[in-house]
């Protein structure tokens, strides 16, 4: 009983600090393209250099104020194309968890393209139940990628993608307030 | 003997993720290329059958059909004749007109559907012959239940043959090439540490209907005799020759009465996943 209690407790402290995030293990994780494919399946053989942006607390608050959508990194790696568009690779927040993505923006800063990189999933609504959280405490990374060897195809009901669309408002305004200057 | 080449991807479609998984002796970039084949056609599909897009053939039909005889594109007369023959052996509890119960759910927009539901019409006053479309009394017809199906079918065919295996995987309605023995995962939220159960696959297409993603007291599937929404905690999976008959009869099975008939006569089979994991052979 007393044991319950601590671990319960212990959850809930963890979850607050954001302490758990290597302990709360993805259950749905599947990779897609490398980085290079998704360059070549966006811009084919269009050359490109290395452009990687660091954006000002200035141009991270504008970007966020433009797009509605929070800006947690002021770093970007992104790659400029001979024609003057971008290859972007970055990450948007799921349902709970990050989804790996790369995007190309045409010279008027237009999405040209997406690709998922990496898709991962916690189980929706569970996690906030705190005792389905406890059995994943002490877990590393090899059970992320027993999980991630094992998924091979799943049905259900369909799951939104609605989180792309505050990446894609937020890329799009990186290009009007940053990108299209450089 | 070297593995045989194979590229994997997923873009946001159909209002959720579409994952392609491809394999053939081929290069890299060649299996891109075939990739962007597949994203193009369910691209293409998603346009003509949106029902909120005003460019959509579908959209056009919504506003134009009750006044007069439309011409429809091959595809679409495709979707709308399964839907009716679906209609018709269920005595119309599968109806593609009920979008404006969806609408007043707030699960489709409604920028087109202030219809008084009580003069609309249902599936009995579409008349379609000749690939020509017309509604006896104002109708809104909504695809959300088929049309995801069909796209994944007519990415498949544009392929399949070209490749020794091809997956295509539209946030649960999937199509397999080399489905003879693949196991898949069906979604059964809460139960045990995966969420999931594993089943065998019975045929080349997978479609599963669940309303554990929906908001509470939300659903997206409308009793067309009662105009109630239709909670049932069990997921129901349907495998079928196609993704367009798969993803249509999971709905049939929710509504029909005598659903293991309509089913069988589809050459389908369906499960029903209880939320405690237990699986129920519909025939059975």
């Amino acid at each position: 009983m007393n044991f319950k209690m601590k671990s319960k407790s212990f959850v809930k402290i963890a979850v607050i600090l954001g302490l758990t995030q290597s302990q709360i293990t993805p259950l749905y994780a599947e990779t897609f393209l490398t980085v290079e494919q998704a360059r070549q399946a966006l811009w084919a053989d269009m050359s490109m250099v290395p452009s990687n942006v660091e954006l000002s607390k200035a141009q991270m608050k504008a970007i966020a104020k433009a797009s509605n959508v929070r800006v947690s990194r002021s770093r970007l790696n992104a790659w400029k194309t001979a024609d003057g568009g971008w290859f972007i690779v970055d990450q948007v927040v799921g349902k709970h968890e990050m989804i790996d993505m790369a995007v190309a923006l045409d010279a008027t800063g237009k999405v040209k393209g997406i690709e998922v990189l990496t898709y991962r999933e916690t189980y929706g609504d569970e996690v906030k139940n705190h005792k389905w959280l406890a059995q994943f405490l002490g877990r590393g990374n090899e059970e992320y990628l027993k999980l991630d060897k094992q998924i091979k195809n799943i049905s259900g009901a369909t799951l939104s993608c609605r989180h792309i669309t505050d990446g894609v408002n937020r890329w799009t305004h990186t290009w009007d307030q940053v990108l299209q200057h450089i | 003997m070297p593995p045989i080449p194979s590229i994997k991807r997923c873009k946001p479609l159909l209002g959720t993720y579409v994952s392609v998984y491809l394999s053939a002796e081929m290069n890299t970039a060649t299996l891109i290329d075939l990739g962007n084949l597949v994203f193009d056609e369910i691209e293409e599909i998603e346009k003509m059958m949106s029902f909120h897009n005003p460019e959509s053939e579908l959209y056009y039909l919504n506003r134009e059909a009750a006044s007069h005889p439309c011409e429809l594109s091959d595809d679409m007369s495709v979707v709308l004749m399964t839907a009716l023959q679906l209609s018709k052996q269920t005595n119309g509890r599968y109806d593609i007109s009920i979008a404006p119960e969806l609408v007043n759910q707030g699960l489709l927009p409604g920028n087109q559907a202030s219809m008084d539901v009580s003069e609309r019409g249902n599936w009995q006053d579409i008349t379609l012959i000749d690939n020509r479309l017309y509604f006896e009394k104002p109708l809104l017809l909504d695809l959300g239940g088929i049309a995801k199906g069909y796209a994944v079918d007519k990415a498949f065919l544009a392929i399949s043959e070209q490749v020794g295996d091809v997956i295509i995987n539209a946030g649960g309605d999937l199509r397999m090439k080399q489905w003879q023995g693949k196991d898949v995962e069906i979604k059964t939220p809460g139960f045990g540490e995966s969420g999931s159960v594993n089943v065998t696959m019975q045929g080349p297409a997978l479609a599963t209907t669940a309303s554990y993603y929906m908001e509470k007291n939300l659903s997206a599937i409308v009793d067309p005799e009662t105009k109630q929404l239709v909670h049932d905690p069990r997921s129901i999976s349907v495998f079928a020759p196609n993704c367009m008959v798969a993803d249509a009869l999971t709905k049939v099975v929710l509504l029909a009465e005598n659903p293991a008939d309509i089913v069988g006569s589809m050459h389908a089979s369906a499960l029903l996943v209880e939320p405690n994991g237990a699986i129920r052979n519909l025939s059975l």
